[in-house]
């Protein structure tokens, strides 16, 4: 991740560069179901600077949502990692086990996943499944947890937070549902938050309600964001670096600026002139 | 664009509705819809969720019957048919599906998918079906070493040229056209709209495309039409309607899309809160309690598309009453 | 709402599904995977009941004694020369069980294939015209479900009388709702599909599109339940011949034939009613591995 490109402060926070907090080193792998065991992630090394938007964009098969998946250690069974290391506090997440995982997920690591109806319980109300995040992590007491719950709702501008908390996941549409499953990536204030693909599927007035809410949100608390996505519209409006990602390959690493104004890669090239298929005036 | 001023195809009046849920309400998906689409133009039909546009292809193609309404192709009604009269309208226009996955039959080869069509509309014979296949997966850009492949072995572009292959198979003069790039990757899009763009040239065929992405609208149609909740609310020509948008809804849509572009901020048009459900709406402009420019007969009545120039309508007294302020 | 493809569950495929390559190259989903553990019990059924198929198909030519010789040695130990030994009556044990084989082999796939084509067919055209037909069919068929099976088969045999080809039909209808329900709802979940409005839009008229274009993407469960009820069919022809109803007293059949020889498993003759109960068991428990292997091979997780 090339850290010594300085900022345009008008047009994003500006910030002295600091370490990262998460860095992925050489990370390899094939899924064991295959019939000829190809490698679906060669080499793959890229670094999230904290405090700031990371966007890791690539088409269909990618690789860079079975990549976040591997940050946090849900990727599929089948998959076999044969090489590299994911640095999360210096520590390497592939070689944790499994008790000190649990205790990071949605503590430290928090994800939101595309479709948040069915990425959400059906059977239980909004306000308990968020508040069972904080008392799985917190140990906080049930009052406590359903205040913060309400606090969550209310940090993701949802109208009206002690009414919808007690609503079940099918009385909210779509962006509404999206927020809640941000609301409980961030109630315990995680480190990092990583999103995959969170608007796609959603119109675009919502899309673009809720990429300024993820913005708005990182900026306020100095929250480390990794955003996939294959928009790069989404990236141009939000992300401070960019990742460019192919067949489980890195193509490219930068800042945004320079991704999108400058692209090295033939690749990256052709996405920027697919996604602008009109030359706006 | 042609400058032909009979329309190809006209839809008046058009309404949709279902009932749905207990106790029953209704729920208007096509609200008096009303446009007309020419021989080689692209008309683009947008909006989000809950805007009636699926639902409007295929009442069209009468797929789903329409409520109530007229639709015209080349002159003759084609409303009221019976199954032998519809049969031959599927000769002049065709529907290209939005899914790759779902729109071919996952057990037919390319080849089959192609000959049905060649064998029921047109009754062709076997070497003529075989001839005429070899030609249409040509001009969609595909190898006749595709036709013997089955759905699973495509990749989504080249099942959705398949697509377009087999709507094309019966010489249609119209095509409906129901989101096709939106299920494909970006990379790909261009190449398919490229393909479409080549295909009205060469054919003269008209296009009615029904998509929410504001940068195909812009790439593809001459003239646009913007839904919400059933309705059309503004209608005019493309590049009119985005370097001067009157409707809010217009003007939200189009300040919500993203551009792939470094450094570009725009001002965001907002509208309060989010998009209805459709069930049980009340007499009213359909976007009269998200609207900043709302007033009082916003809530009292919906507004008719009021004619704003030669080739514009805009569903939106105030905003025009604005324009006009400005104009005078 | 545009439904997308991408990234279902989060995981990448090499050959993704929405580029556009110019060859497809080699494609990862193909059908050529080795075969899951799964495969095993399917094999396994295939071949005990090619098994019975080949014993039914003997037992026109050979059996090592007459099965209906009454005057041989009654209560035989199972040994030599009476493999499986004789009953009350010095039949012997194997060879009425091999004869057997064709009959509660022939009744359980004639009954089967008829309920699955009959029901098959009702249930696609209830399911894809819906409505009145599809209304008047389930109003028939719930008319059956009023009725534990088993009874009512029961009481439509002791009705027209014995006869295996009374049986077949009495069984056809019993497990005909069944196959009419499960294609009546795949061909109903998948009237919705694109392809099926497209398939209006090249010109189909209904019928083609319900028996052309659903009904053949639908077979997988179908078959897949065809087995397994095959199992049950067989079962229930078992306990109708134990309960001496269905084939003519003295036609060798498993059920009449575990009947016969109950009361010798207090008094120790244990072999009259055990080797026709095996037989029983080994033909279930067949069919219900290939039905298994079936539903693993239909089974749409693992289609992509």
């Amino acid at each position: 991740m090339s850290a010594d490109t300085a900022f345009d402060p008008a047009a994003r926070h500006s910030s002295p560069v600091r370490e990262p907090i998460l860095e992925i080193d050489n990370y390899g792998g094939y899924f064991s179901t295959s019939a000829d065991q190809a490698p679906v992630l060669k080499g793959i090394t890229y670094s999230l600077a904290r405090g700031a938007i990371t966007a890791i964009v690539g088409e269909t098969g990618s690789g860079k949502s079975l990549t976040a998946l591997s940050m946090l250690q849900i990727q599929p069974a089948s998959f076999v990692r044969t090489s590299g290391r994911i640095l999360f506090d210096g520590q390497d997440l592939a070689e944790l086990d499994e008790r000190t995982l649990r205790g990071i997920r949605g503590a430290r690591i928090s994800m939101v996943f595309q479709d948040a109806r069915a990425a959400l319980n059906p059977i239980f109300t909004v306000g308990r499944q968020i508040a069972d995040v904080c008392r799985l992590h917190q140990g906080l007491s049930r009052n406590d947890a359903k205040d913060a719950a309400i606090a969550a709702l209310r940090l993701v501008h949802i109208p009206d937070p002690e009414r919808r908390v007690r609503q079940y996941p099918h009385e909210f549409s779509g962006g509404m549902a999206q927020r809640v499953m941000i609301a409980m990536a961030l109630v315990c204030k995680p480190e990092l938050l990583i999103l995959d693909e969170p608007t796609t599927g959603l119109d675009v007035t919502i899309q673009a309600e809720i990429i300024a809410l993820i913005t708005e949100l990182c900026r306020e608390s100095d929250l480390t964001t990794c955003l996939i996505t294959h928009d790069l519209g989404v990236v141009a409006e939000t992300c401070d670096y960019a990742v460019v990602m192919r067949r489980g390959e890195v193509l490219e690493t930068g800042t945004c600026e320079q991704v999108l104004t400058a692209p090295r890669h033939e690749y990256t090239q052709q996405l920027l002139a697919a996604s602008r298929l009109v030359d706006d005036a | 664009m042609n400058a032909n001023p009979y329309p190809i195809l006209r839809v008046n009046g058009l309404r949709k509705h279902f009932e749905v849920g207990h106790p029953r309400k209704r729920l208007n998906a096509i609200d008096d819809v009303q446009f007309d689409l020419f021989p080689g133009e692209t008309l683009a039909v947008v909006g989000e969720s809950g805007s009636g546009k699926s639902t409007l292809a295929r009442c069209i193609v009468r797929l789903i019957e329409p409520s109530a309404g007229e639709i015209e192709l080349d002159g003759r009604s084609i409303t009221q048919l019976g199954p032998a009269g519809l049969a031959r309208v599927y000769r002049r226009i065709q529907l290209v599906f939005q899914d790759p996955n779902s729109s071919l039959n996952p057990r037919m080869t390319v080849r089959q998918a192609i000959e049905e069509p060649l064998q029921l509309q047109l009754k062709m014979g076997r070497a003529q079906r075989a001839a005429r296949s070899r030609e249409l997966v040509a001009m969609v850009g595909l190898a006749d070493e595709h036709l013997d492949r089955h759905p699973h072995q495509l990749s989504g572009g080249q099942r959705q040229r398949v697509g377009i292959a087999r709507a094309l198979a019966a010489q249609p003069q119209v095509l409906i056209l129901d989101e096709p790039t939106s299920s494909l990757d970006v990379s790909v899009r261009g190449q398919i709209l490229e393909l479409l763009q080549d295909l009205q040239q060469t054919l003269g065929l008209a296009y009615l495309f029904i998509t929410h992405d504001l940068q195909v609208v812009r790439r593809v149609s001459h003239r646009v039409a913007v839904m919400y909740l059933g309705g059309i609310v503004e209608q005019g020509r493309t590049e009119d309607v985005f370097a001067d948008p009157i409707h809010p809804y217009t003007r939200a849509l189009l300040s919500a899309a993203p551009t792939a572009r470094w450094g570009v901020t725009r001002e965001r048009f907002r509208l309060a809160g989010e998009i209805p459900s459709p069930v049980d709406l009340p007499d009213a402009c359909r976007l009269a309690g998200r609207c900043p420019l709302a007033e009082k007969p916003c809530h009292r009545a919906k507004p008719a598309l009021i004619p704003f120039g030669p080739h514009r309508a805009v569903a939106c007294p105030p905003a025009l009453a604005q324009r006009q302020s400005l104009v005078v | 709402m545009t439904p997308t493809t991408r990234s279902a569950a989060g995981v990448a495929e090499p050959s993704g599904s929405g580029g556009d390559t110019a060859t497809p190259g080699p494609v990862a989903k193909t059908r050529r995977r080795p075969p899951p553990a799964g495969a095993l019990g399917f094999r396994i059924g295939v071949g005990l009941l090619a098994g019975y198929l080949v014993v039914a198909i003997i037992s026109y030519f050979w059996t090592p004694f007459d099965p209906l010789g009454v005057g041989g040695d009654v209560l035989v130990k199972p040994g030599t020369p009476y493999l499986f030994g004789t009953d009350r009556l010095g039949e012997d044990v194997f060879s009425r069980t091999m004869v057997a084989t064709r009959y509660d082999l022939a009744i359980t796939v004639a009954s089967v294939g008829l309920a699955l084509v009959l029901g098959t067919i009702l249930g696609t055209i209830g399911g894809y015209y819906g409505k009145f037909w599809d209304g008047a069919i389930m109003r028939a068929i719930e008319t059956f479900n009023a009725f534990p099976t088993l009874l009512f088969a029961m009481l439509i045999v002791s009705a027209v009388g014995p006869g295996i080809l009374n049986i077949i039909v009495v069984l056809a209808f019993v497990g005909l709702p069944s196959y009419l329900r499960l294609a009546r709802a795949e061909v109903m979940s998948r009237k919705t599909w694109q392809f099926a409005e497209a398939a209006r839009m090249v010109g189909c008229r209904s019928w083609r599109v319900a028996f052309r274009h659903l009904l053949p993407n639908s077979i997988g469960p179908l078959l897949a339940f065809t087995a397994v009820n095959a199992a049950w069919v067989a079962l229930i022809t078992a306990s109708l011949g134990y309960l001496g109803i269905g084939l003519q007293p003295g036609v060798p059949e498993w059920g009449s034939m575990i009947a016969n020889g109950q009361d010798g498993i207090i008094t120790g003759q244990w072999w009259v009613s055990f080797f026709p109960g095996m037989a029983i068991l080994g033909m279930t428990g067949s069919l219900y591995l290939l039905g298994d292997g079936l539903g693993d091979r239909f089974d749409p997780r693992r289609r992509r």
